[in-house]
């Protein structure tokens, strides 16, 4: 089973949102780590075939998704990044609808959705409607839809937003726990999520992969960048201003900021094993200022 | 597909301006009911006796029997003359005067006697346009259900804009078309549940209001030539023997061909939308615009009306024209709108399919 995306580019008028992205996915867990704008929601709708790009395809099986339509969504789960739903559907309701869209027969169809929202820890709330849901319930509710005809290929666009952290430790879970024969692409700012359940990492910027990698290999682009520098009183808000700080520690009298940068910001700067989150910093704290 | 049609229609009912829509559409029914048709009813026979709702119906119908059957100047003179006694015994003796009001008053001038028109001038020399029967129940029916069915129209807009563009609002479109069944059958899903819903309302307001007047009044106005009805709409000048239950019946054809039709409309207008308020005034402009042309009197034009909607549920403007002759068959005009308006419910099918399946979210 292999998705591949061939020169993939989706350009808006003047903006290019994906900047011809070739990538081969097989099996496994893909983190696509990106800031706002980066392009991760308008790559994956042109996943799903809701977005039309502009070059390239998508072929799953090394079939066109276009072409193959209907036998393409049978193996597809989607969560969008902003989860549309029926406020005076009731949660079992909404999945009913769903699985039936899904071609799910009837009596499969209650037998999965019970389960999915037993799952979700939504069972006790799934003749409630949906109007009434928090955004972590919400979020759940999604979650468990995208899983109702067990998808070969799952796509998750920011799954964990609204969730608290014991729900994201859940959530974690139970990707962790999906069978090794699917291709599950997520999206997230939340670094640590990648970080705990990516087998690979996809890091975006401007419509471009600029890495693709397993955690640990990723984290080499910014070996030597990270320094633990301790600082006091003033100095540190010329710090703040000056760098790239991605910690800021209180310790005493003194201030401990972890800085991500090429050069060494002070004499007495401590150099430091660098983290998924730094390299975050390293590549999208440019955008998020131009942002 | 049936589940999916089932959770279609399920959105389409709970939403709650639907139930007020349907609330009023019924209200409004009552209201034309009881004070245009049968329960308005008052007629006092010539011994002074007054009978009120159905009970006035048997009177009425007595009333009318001597002037029965085909229509000559002697029938009219016979009229005339028996109203002005009833008016010299009382106004409200004259008042539900039923062979008056649906023939005399076209044998009168402007000082209201006798204008010398013969029968034969005014509606040809063909008896079967002059066959005169007791057909209140009918003229009721044909009196005040167009204006229902207009006012129906107006609510299926309302009630069936948010069909595509709801999907859209929403974001669930997301969801729907990146579903194995979202990209075709959830289309012609939705379609089919409108239809459904529409053959439901009007079918069930045109059969209980039907069921109602067959209840009171009987069968026996049917074979009522269609020329002699005034008082529901203008009939005269339909040109070829129509007799009272013929135009219901096309009536009824019109009617729900119409309100199937105007949904095609609604639901290709909301699948090309991008909000459901986009969708409902789109849909409005196409219903109600013929509405406002249909003053303009030029044949052609309304020729062209005939085949809208909003002009099909007034009935006499569509079976006005002559019949259409085609390879030595003639039918009547009134056929073209219908089957117009079928191929719009066929037409809505492949239109919304191919807009839902392409939209890019």
């Amino acid at each position: 089973m292999e998705l591949y995306l061939n020169h993939i580019s989706k350009v808006y008028d003047t903006k290019t949102a994906v900047d011809d992205v070739t990538l081969k996915l097989g099996p496994g867990i893909y983190g696509l780590l990106g800031a706002n704008g980066a392009g991760k929601t308008t790559l994956m709708r042109i996943i799903c075939d809701i977005q039309q790009a502009t070059g390239g395809r998508v072929e799953y099986d090394h079939e066109d998704i276009t072409g193959l339509g209907e036998e393409y969504r049978n193996v597809l789960g989607y969560l969008p990044q902003h989860f549309g739903y029926y406020p005076d559907f009731t949660a079992y309701k909404f999945m009913l609808y769903l699985a039936s869209l899904k071609g799910l027969s009837k009596g499969y169809a209650k037998e999965k959705s019970l389960q999915l929202l037993e799952e979700v820890g939504l069972m006790e709330v799934r003749n409630k409607k949906i109007k009434t849901f928090s955004g972590g319930m919400l979020q759940r509710l999604g979650i468990a839809q995208a899983l109702l005809n067990d998808p070969l290929v799952m796509v998750l666009d920011e799954p964990t937003v609204g969730l608290d952290p014991k729900e994201r430790v859940k959530f974690r879970n139970m990707i962790s726990s999906l069978s090794s024969d699917k291709i599950v692409i997520f999206s997230t700012h939340i670094v640590s999520d990648i970080e705990y359940i990516a087998d690979q990492i996809l890091v975006m910027k401007s419509g471009r992969i600029m890495h693709q990698g397993r955690p640990e290999e990723i984290t080499k682009e910014v070996e030597g960048k990270v320094w633990e520098c301790r600082v006091q009183g003033k100095e540190v808000d010329r710090y703040v201003a000056e760098y790239n700080v991605g910690n800021l520690k209180h310790e005493g009298s003194d201030t401990v900021l972890r800085i991500v940068s090429d050069e060494k910001p002070m004499e007495e700067a401590i150099q430091v094993a660098p983290t998924l989150e730094d390299l975050y910093l390293y590549y999208f704290e440019e955008a998020g200022e131009e942002q | 597909m049936s589940r999916l049609i089932g959770f279609e229609l399920e959105k389409i009912c709970r939403r709650k301006i639907v139930w007020a829509g349907l609330v009023a559409l019924i209200g409004l029914n009552l209201v034309f009911y009881i004070f245009t048709a049968m329960p308005s009813m008052g007629v006092m026979n010539d011994q002074g006796g007054y009978s009120k709702g159905a009970g006035a119906i048997a009177v009425d119908r007595e009333l009318t029997k001597p002037y029965e059957g085909v229509l000559t100047d002697d029938t009219v003179k016979q009229i005339l003359l028996d109203h002005q006694e009833k008016i010299e015994k009382t106004d409200f003796y004259a008042r539900m005067d039923y062979a008056y009001d649906s023939v005399g008053k076209l044998f009168l001038d402007e000082t209201g006697n006798y204008n010398g028109l013969s029968v034969k001038e005014l509606y040809g020399a063909d008896s079967s346009h002059r066959e005169f029967h007791y057909a209140r129940g009918e003229q009721q029916f044909l009196g005040y259900m167009p204006m229902l069915l207009l006012v129906m129209g107006y609510f299926l807009i309302v009630a069936l804009s948010p069909v595509f563009s709801d999907e859209y609002m929403r974001g669930t479109d997301a969801l729907i078309l990146t579903s194995k069944m979202g990209k075709k059958q959830c289309a012609i899903s939705k379609v089919t549940a409108s239809l459904i819903f529409t053959a439901v309302v009007a079918g069930v307001v045109i059969l209980v209001n039907w069921l109602l007047m067959v209840l009171f009044f009987g069968t026996e106005g049917w074979s009522m030539s269609i020329q002699l009805e005034m008082t529901a709409g203008d009939y005269s000048g339909v040109p070829y023997a129509m007799t009272m239950g013929q135009t219901i019946i096309y009536a009824v054809l019109l009617w729900m061909t119409a309100m199937c039709g105007l949904t095609g409309i609604v639901v290709i207008c909301s699948s090309f939308a991008k909000s459901s308020f986009m969708a409902l005034i789109t849909a409005l402009l196409i219903y109600t615009i013929p509405l406002t042309l249909s003053s303009l009197s030029f044949e052609w034009l309304q020729r062209i009306l005939s085949f809208m909607p909003v002009i099909m549920s007034t009935v006499g403007s569509v079976l006005q024209f002559p019949l259409v002759e085609l390879g030595g068959f003639a039918f009547n005009f009134g056929c073209l709108p219908m089957l117009t308006m079928v191929a719009v419910c066929i037409l809505s099918f492949v239109v919304t399919k191919r807009v839902f399946r392409r939209k890019m979210v």
